[in-house]
């Protein structure tokens, strides 16, 4: 009984935390085409930004998760600026760049808080129990921020002006510059709503893991893999794909071995490339 | 646009070939004026990252696919070496040409299933299946020996000057096969898939084809220069499966010019030169390592080749 409470719940921290970075990547994939590379990196930036505000400077946790946030953003909004923007056309430059700005930001971090990870107390304190399990308030409230932004980000692009011109650009841009928007616009905004988005991750999660410099590889494979599975481009696609990957993830870590769970990812990546690349939501992919 | 006058014009062809002559004939003649072991292990160093960068080109420099999982060859190969090397004693003239062979076969497998995806996807796939060939390694400890890997190989030459000769040798080879392959005509259709691999496939090129047989070449050599390593060193890890030895080489191909065989030359000696030159720098190194890295991709996206090329142009006034 205990195991099956335990997988579920898990299983749905770590989907809606899946869903939360890749909802950005795909995201910046479908409006501007881009595989943003940086995005593992934006997650790692959001972590050492709350360690440095609560733990080094001991601000309150609200400000310091707001400054992490759109700092971060502004951030992403750089890249995206003087980074991508010269050779947007260019997939491999894209690629190449943004992982070049991944190593930066790790031997940044690396410089300034050394290897070793650093932990930032949890933004709220106790256990719940569900039978015999005990989870911390703090994975608790991750899940509700996540799943919460996760539909508010959707509410976003349906909903308010912005968010309908992203969904003009990624639908069709030329038509899109026939209406009055500027694309160039649309995806700098793009870019610091997603890295703003796995910011929040970074943020949520530096109480539960630590921030380590290494911190941004795996993260960003495996939103790799969701956004994959889920169809590139494809929010809901993401979000499915993300609680999927979430309980499968626990599952094999719960009932096989502590080992396995992040293999997991990889082959489902392989699997999902060979037997069925455009994704399970996605469009035709190319 | 491809131009075909120039790559067929003779003297372009002397010119770059003549080269690369001066730089086998100081490859050779070097260990005439350095003596000193540290230097003759970097260069040692230097020639092996020249030939992955290099291997790591032929298929993404000309055809444009990224392989982020260079390091599944790499270390694939490594550990293979070391097994058979380990348990069945053969030596490393056996045991190159099979580590090798092996990453032949694995990007076989790999290309066969992928190389008909494009840019992105193909990215992915390498990079799965080079970290789980990591997880492998650390999961089967009692295999391949976990975090600190195998010991007691074999060495390659007895000693430092055995193995720089060796791999200069190799390295010398390996740069004059991959020049003969770009001028042939199969280097040709690799650049035209590069540049438009629609077009290709309508002038009747098996396009995937070609990439894969290009992947199994690149994941040779990746392989053959995986195990040399193994056997200088002695030992095997799984850093030479791990992911940041990938994007090390992709990084050095890129920062020299990529699909230009000289270009990753200069960027693999560049990089290791001065990965090793900043060491007083102690831990600002690598900041510093990354930043020019990301400010020559920024300023020179075309790679260093490309800056060097146009200022030589320049200064003899061919171009203002």
């Amino acid at each position: 009984m205990s195991t099956l409470i335990n997988i579920l719940v898990l299983g749905a921290i770590w989907g809606a935390l899946y869903s939360l970075i890749s909802v950005g990547f795909t995201l910046i994939f479908g409006v501007a085409g881009i595989i943003n590379l940086s995005h593992g990196a934006f997650y790692m930036l959001g972590a050492y930004l709350a360690y440095t505000f609560i733990t080094v400077l001991e601000m309150n946790v609200l400000l310091a998760a707001l400054l992490a946030v759109s700092g971060t953003a502004a951030i992403g909004m750089l890249i995206d600026r003087f980074g991508i923007r010269p050779m947007r056309d260019t997939h491999v430059y894209v690629l190449i760049i943004t992982l070049a700005f991944s190593l930066f930001f790790q031997e940044l971090m690396y410089a300034i808080y050394g290897p070793h990870g650093k932990a930032v107390k949890s933004f709220v304190s106790g256990d719940m129990v569900l039978g015999d399990v005990h989870v911390s308030y703090q994975k608790v409230l991750t899940f509700f921020v996540a799943g919460a932004l996760v539909v508010l980000l959707r509410f976003f692009i349906k909903k308010t002006k912005t968010g309908r011109s992203i969904e003009a650009v990624a639908q069709n841009r030329d038509a899109a510059v026939f209406m009055g928007i500027q694309p160039e616009r649309v995806y700098l905004t793009t870019m610091g709503v997603s890295a703003g988005l796995a910011a929040v991750a970074g943020v949520f999660i530096a109480p539960i893991l630590e921030a380590v410099p290494t911190m941004w590889v795996f993260p960003l494979f495996k939103a790799f893999a969701v956004v994959i599975i889920g169809g590139l481009g494809s929010i809901e696609g993401a979000i499915i794909a993300g609680m999927l990957l979430g309980y499968s993830e626990t599952m094999v870590s719960v009932l096989i071995s502590a080992n396995y769970p992040d293999m997991v990812y990889l082959v489902a990546i392989i699997l999902v490339l060979v037997l069925r690349p455009r994704g399970l939501l996605g469009k035709r992919a190319h | 646009m491809l131009n075909l006058n120039g790559l067929y014009e003779p003297r372009y062809i002397n010119k770059r070939l003549l080269w690369l002559g001066v730089f086998g004939l100081a490859v050779l003649l070097a260990p005439l004026v350095v003596d000193d072991i540290y230097y003759l292990e970097l260069l040692f160093l230097c020639h092996y990252y020249v030939i992955l960068a290099c291997s790591w080109d032929l298929l993404t420099g000309f055809t444009g696919n990224v392989n982020f999982g260079h390091a599944f060859f790499i270390g694939g190969a490594g550990f293979a070496g070391a097994l058979l090397n380990l348990h069945l004693g053969w030596g490393f003239w056996l045991t190159l040409p099979i580590g090798g062979l092996v990453a032949a076969l694995c990007g076989l497998v790999v290309g066969s299933f992928t190389l008909r995806l494009k840019g992105p996807y193909f990215a992915a796939v390498t990079f799965c299946f080079a970290t789980l060939l990591y997880k492998w390694i650390m999961i089967r400890y009692e295999i391949f020996g976990g975090e600190e890997g195998l010991s007691g190989i074999d060495w390659l030459m007895e000693t430092s000057a055995g193995n720089y000769y060796f791999s200069g040798l190799l390295m010398l080879a390996v740069i004059f096969v991959l020049y003969l392959l770009s001028k042939s005509s199969f280097g040709l259709i690799l650049r035209s898939i590069g540049e438009n691999e629609t077009a290709s496939l309508g002038s009747g090129i098996n396009t995937t084809f070609y990439k894969i047989v290009a992947f199994m070449i690149s994941a040779f050599i990746a392989g053959v220069a995986g195990a040399m390593y193994a056997h200088a060193q002695m030992h095997v890890g799984p850093e030479m499966a791990h992911d940041s030895l990938s994007s090390l080489v992709l990084i050095m191909a890129v920062v020299g010019g990529m699909g230009t065989i000289i270009g990753p030359i200069i960027g693999a000696y560049l990089l290791t030169l001065a990965n090793e030159s900043l060491r007083f720098m102690g831990e600002f190194r690598l900041l510093i390592y990354s930043s020019a890295v990301v400010a020559i991709i920024l300023f020179a996206p075309k790679g260093l080749l490309d800056i060097f090329g146009r200022g030589f142009r320049r200064i003899a006034g061919q171009e203002r």
